[in-house]
């Protein structure tokens, strides 16, 4: 060995500072490290935007809430019946959810059977009214924006079925036969855009298999309330909280 | 050889006292100055036995490969480009070749 003491010193003080180092970065809690792409922080922020809107929306919430809160406590205050907020309260919440009757703008469709004559080799079941158009005719409705919606006197909810009979339709579990009378009450120009546009089914209902399709627009309608009572078996409510 | 080895050991036996710490963000250049670091000390030893040893170039590399490593490493960061996979590849592939070297003299010596 003719290295010179100096030489091996100088290497021995690197080798001292690189345990050190080595020693440090091992201390180091290292789990969990990753290198972060752009597309990540891109996405954690989006997250956090939502959360963000979220917050708000729940903020919001909160305020109307303790409106509410001081509206009642105002009406306890003012020695008034907190049974005739609460009353009002619960006939506003039976208007929300169908069971009032209710009136305004909107159209009227009747759609029956083609009376046109069936040739050779045409199929009957294209000239009739199926429970498909109806249910159609009843969701360009909804996209429409239309607020309440009867088939033939029955109100349509969100539990309403539309069901085929055979000839006939049921409807809130009553059965109905043609002409089936769709009535809507929204901005009747829209509506009616809906129905009787080029390219909308009603439109396609009217021209290709010629059913009976007539649209009036009225500015005073009356679409009864929903009359069954809905018992649920199986949907409980989330408790709060939970 | 066997003096760089001990100089390791007693290296990481006093950083484990030394109350050094830093951000876990920091790590990345701090492990790639590590892997530069290495790379002096293997080129070192091997320089002793190949007796073409210089201190200067020896200190600079040391230091200036591992400030090297860190800043290709900080600029990869903000390019978002793993930049210091270039140091990793040049440094790694260096560590092998002088072990490489380091055993043929061990070897040929006997």
């Amino acid at each position: 060995m003719k290295t010179k003491l100096s030489y091996k010193i100088i290497i021995f003080v690197m080798a001292i500072l690189l345990g050190v180092l080595l020693s440090s970065q091992m201390k180091q809690d290292l789990e969990g490290y990753s290198q972060v792409s752009l597309k990540s922080v891109q996405m954690v922020k989006n997250e956090i935007e939502n959360y963000k809107s979220q917050i708000s929306d729940l903020n919001k919430m909160i305020e109307k809430k303790e409106e509410e809160v001081n509206m009642y406590e105002n009406t306890l205050n003012d020695n008034g019946n907190i049974s005739d907020v609460l009353k009002e309260e619960i006939e506003h919440m039976k208007f929300l959810a169908g069971y009032k009757d209710v009136q305004g703008p909107g159209i009227i469709l009747t759609i029956s059977d083609s009376v046109k004559e069936i040739n050779y080799g045409e199929n009957i079941n294209q000239f009739l009214v199926h429970d498909m158009d109806v249910q159609r005719l009843v969701n360009d409705l909804k996209i429409a924006g239309a607020e309440a919606i009867s088939v033939s006197g029955q109100r349509v909810l969100s539990s309403s079925e539309i069901e085929c009979n055979g000839p006939t339709i049921k409807i809130n579990d009553r059965t109905y036969a043609i002409p089936f009378v769709i009535k809507a009450i929204g901005d009747p120009k829209v509506l009616n855009a809906a129905i009787n546009a080029p390219g909308t089914y009603g439109y396609q209902l009217k021209e290709v298999y010629e059913l009976e399709l007539n649209t009036t627009v009225s500015d005073f309608l009356l679409i009864p309330k929903y009359k069954e009572d809905i018992d649920f078996e199986f949907v409980k409510p989330l408790e709060e909280g939970e | 050889m066997i003096f760089a080895l001990i100089g390791i050991l007693i290296g990481v036996i006093i950083g484990f006292f030394l109350p050094i710490t830093y951000a876990t963000s920091y790590s990345l250049y701090i492990s790639v100055a590590i892997l530069a670091c290495m790379d002096s000390v293997f080129g070192g030893i091997r320089a002793t036995l190949d007796d073409v040893f210089d201190a200067r170039i020896f200190i600079s590399g040391f230091f200036g490969n591992a400030i090297l490593a860190a800043f290709l490493a900080y600029i990869g960061d903000k390019l978002a480009v793993p930049l210091y996979y270039a140091a990793i590849f040049a440094f790694g592939v260096r560590l092998f070749q002088n072990f490489a070297i380091i055993r043929r003299h061990i070897f040929s010596r006997d």
